[in-house]
């Protein structure tokens, strides 16, 4: 068996990546009238026909009884505080509007932590600017004394919103690890690509690993694998969607380099795309071309070129 | 709250149990306090039951005969599973 | 021993390219609704729910399990999520099975969606890339599905022909499908000349994206009859995983597959799958995957899936008709897909397909699957 790895941790920030994409969510009827009717100052909630069970905010489905047959209606603009806690954006509570037999979050505003005790009459504050939101309203304020609200019947509740821009952005920072770190440390620093020997001797895994992904047994020594390589698969691409880091058309190519037991994904490039389909097979052989900058990552190759008439 | 809910202690006496007195050893590993890998941690309080209940005296345990395993999800804390083991 | 487990009781939506009249849980609930009803029960007769829906990227909610099962009333029953991949619906129904198996529940309702209209598709599915090792230059799952077709392409003959006739027999077959979105025939032509989206795969080799939920209920042998007296029993059912970048990933047959497909048949006593099998559903995320499907589940051996398509044995009147449903051509709810060929094929041997129901139909084969190709799943039912 051969000795363990020569692998050290080395000290390379975190790298940094983020996935941020659009939305278009759908809220379904019962939210959706809710939102179309906040923008205009009113509260509207369910009210379910078998279960007699009312929900503000509205809600499809009875959360008691499964029911799915409601009609809406108009809540009043006061409520209970059943929960609160302050955080590092202000205060939120637990409200439970008049009529209502469900909690909902929201802001408390215009109070202290202080001023607050489970049980607390409040009211709601609108916000100056409308919304389609829960932030139409801007939060509930102690209303210490507010006389019971009641809930009212309505039968002329706006369209429902059918679709809600969203946008979701998240940030990650990936620890390199002692494996992925030599790897990239080589690529920036000497054009090294390494990967470590498989438990056999015979192959090399790149990227390096601690252990066969099959056998579990551990990997051997590292070592350094060619340049070059050869095509085992190819796809020419060119589909256009979001997040798209190169202009179309390119060609997907799995290789695997000469020494290596295992694919890497890169693009083949530096020809004439019009014959991109005779000139890259399964089979072709490429060299890798790098780019001028060093940033310790994959993208420090810029492509790989076919190379005529070579044998490995 | 889930002391209570598990039966280990009446409602509302939850706190009578702290400092393991109610003959029950509470989260020897410390529980979710002093990590808390969110996905994991509940299999690592399964994991630790298992260790507690099979090599208790690095635990400073005597002779512990079963556990019970909590884990809990959603932010209102909407999902719970309850494992029990013996030895 | 494991207990004998049924499915008693199918329901789906009717898939579209976007549905805006309702949320998630909406569409949950109109597939459950409809399970139930088929299953004769109401959700006070399951004793557990499983809940299987894509990534979480997919539609931006994160553990929509807790937010359905209010939906479907299942408040205070054990509610556990599935996610894997393509193969999600069919997890969600191995994980069901295996409560009844192992004695633990006697009736699950299992609900598998996707509303994929709501997010960036392609974007979401390149976070299964390496973030370290590829990820910026993943093209979804088109792109490694495309290169792989390559690879096979030369050595078995998987040619773009070929693939085009599984989108002819596909869309066609999708016409009948009252569930089913995508109705339009094609000619092989029309295939060959669409946009190469990625090359080999072309526009109208590729499925819809589908907002769409399917539900089944798995019954024990104690309670089938209480819901129908001809349930779909499970006679066979595994799903095994390979690693995506091992030095002995085969691209050229699908190991994953082929031993689901063993260990399957072993279990349904199947010696020769192009006789014993009545009907057969497959999950295609593009049609190349169907030609690979006819050899790896042993329909035909290794080099003669493009002359089986070819042969019209595929087809609804051929002797081993594969996707009657229109398979994924005709609806495409990602999280879902798995549950529908399961329900497509349970379906068949309960004698209650609509429009495309196979004359006596006694034994289906169902594959599904996902990742990066490397997730495979086999099940066999019998009525």
């Amino acid at each position: 068996m051969l000795p363990k790895p020569d692998t050290f941790p080395i000290d390379m920030a975190p790298l940094k990546s983020t996935l941020a994409m659009p939305y278009t969510l759908t809220p379904g009827r019962a939210v959706g009238t809710f939102l179309a009717e906040i923008a205009k100052k009113r509260i509207v909630g369910s009210k379910f026909k078998k279960s007699g069970v009312v929900v503000i905010p509205a809600q499809d489905f009875c959360p008691v009884s499964g029911d799915k047959e409601f009609d809406f209606v108009e809540a009043p603009s006061t409520g209970t505080l059943t929960g609160f806690t302050e955080t590092e954006s202000g205060l939120i509570g637990m409200i439970r509007i008049d009529g209502s037999e469900f909690d909902f979050v929201h802001r408390i505003v215009n109070a202290t932590l202080a001023d607050l005790h489970i049980g607390d009459r409040v009211e709601v504050v609108w916000a100056s600017e409308t919304a389609q939101s829960m932030l139409a309203i801007a939060g509930f304020k102690p209303a210490p004394g507010a006389p019971i609200g009641v809930v009212r019947p309505l039968s002329d509740t706006a369209e429902p919103i059918e679709t809600i821009p969203y946008e979701l952005a998240l940030h990650y920072e990936h620890a390199f690890g002692p494996y992925y770190g030599r790897l990239f440390d080589e690529i920036k620093t000497n054009r090294r690509i390494m990967g470590v020997r498989t438990p056999d001797g015979l192959g090399a895994f790149l990227p390096p690993r601690e252990v066969c992904d099959v056998t579990h047994l551990p990997t051997g020594t590292w070592v350094e694998v060619k340049q070059t390589g050869t095509v085992r698969a190819m796809s020419i691409i060119n589909l256009r969607f979001v997040g798209q880091t190169q202009e179309p058309p390119y060609i997907y190519a799995e290789i695997i380099l000469d020494g290596a037991s295992t694919r890497l994904i890169h693009n083949v490039a530096g020809l004439d795309m019009s014959r991109a389909k005779e000139i890259v097979k399964p089979g072709t052989r490429v060299r890798a071309v790098w780019r001028d900058q060093r940033t310790g990552s994959l993208a420090d190759i810029s492509h790989f070129e076919v190379i005529d008439n070579e044998k490995s | 709250m889930v002391l209570e809910a598990l039966g280990l202690s009446r409602s509302g006496r939850g706190m009578d149990l702290l400092g393991d007195k109610g003959g029950v050893a509470i989260n020897a590993s410390g529980g979710a306090l002093p990590a808390d890998p969110i996905m994991a941690t509940g299999l690592v309080r399964l994991s630790e039951a298992t260790r507690q209940l099979t090599t208790p005296q690095l635990y400073g345990l005597s002779a512990p005969s079963s556990a019970i395993v909590h884990g809990a999800g959603g932010v209102g804390m909407q999902s719970h599973c309850v494992l029990t083991l013996e030895v | 021993m494991a207990r004998w487990v049924g499915i008693v009781g199918v329901g789906q939506t009717h898939h579209s390219r976007r549905r805006t009249d309702v949320s998630q849980a909406g569409l949950v609930r109109e597939a459950v609704d409809r399970a139930l009803a088929d299953a004769k029960l109401t959700i006070e007769d399951i004793d557990s729910v499983i809940v299987a829906s894509g990534p979480v990227l997919f539609a931006a909610v994160n553990q929509p399990e807790k937010w359905v099962a209010d939906a479907i009333n299942a408040s205070m029953k054990p509610v556990v999520r599935i996610t894997s991949g393509g193969g999600t619906g069919f997890a969600g129904a191995l994980a069901g099975y295996y409560q009844i198996a192992g004695g633990l529940a006697e009736r699950v309702l299992v609900v598998a969606y996707d509303k994929l209209s709501e997010g960036a598709l392609q974007y979401s599915i390149s976070t299964l890339y390496d973030p370290f090792w590829g990820r910026e230059f993943a093209v979804g799952i088109m792109g490694f599905s495309a290169a792989y077709w390559r690879a096979r392409m030369d050595v078995l003959g998987h040619t773009e022909e070929a693939a085009a006739m599984v989108a002819v027999k596909n869309r066609r077959n999708a016409i009948k499908n009252p569930y089913a979105h995508v109705k339009k025939e094609v000619t092989v032509e029309e295939v060959l000349k669409s946009k190469p989206l990625a090359w080999p795969i072309k526009q109208l080799d590729v499925p819809p994206i589908s907002d769409g939920a399917a539900a089944i209920v798995l019954s024990s042998e104690k309670f089938a009859a209480k819901s129908t007296d001809r349930p779909a029993f499970i006679q066979g059912m595994g799903y095994f995983c390979e690693a995506d970048n091992a030095p002995e990933r085969s691209l050229l047959v699908s190991e994953p597959l082929a031993i689901a497909a063993r260990r399957v048949y072993r279990a349904a006593g199947i010696t020769n799958p192009r006789r014993q099998f009545d009907v057969v559903e497959v999950q295609e995320p593009y049609t190349c995957f169907e030609l690979s499907y006819y050899e790896s589940l042993g329909l035909c051996s290794p080099g003669e899936a493009a002359a089986l398509i070819a042969s019209g044995a595929t087809a609804v009147e051929g002797d081993i008709p594969v996707n009657p449903s229109g398979g994924c051509a005709g609806a495409n709810p990602i999280g879902a897909a798995g549950l529908i060929r399961l329900i497509e094929g349970a379906a068949q041997v309960m004698g209650k397909s609509e429009g495309i129901q196979i004359k006596g139909a006694q034994r289906a084969l169902v594959q599904s699957g996902g990742g990066w190709a490397n997730l495979r799943g086999v099940a066999v039912l019998a009525a």
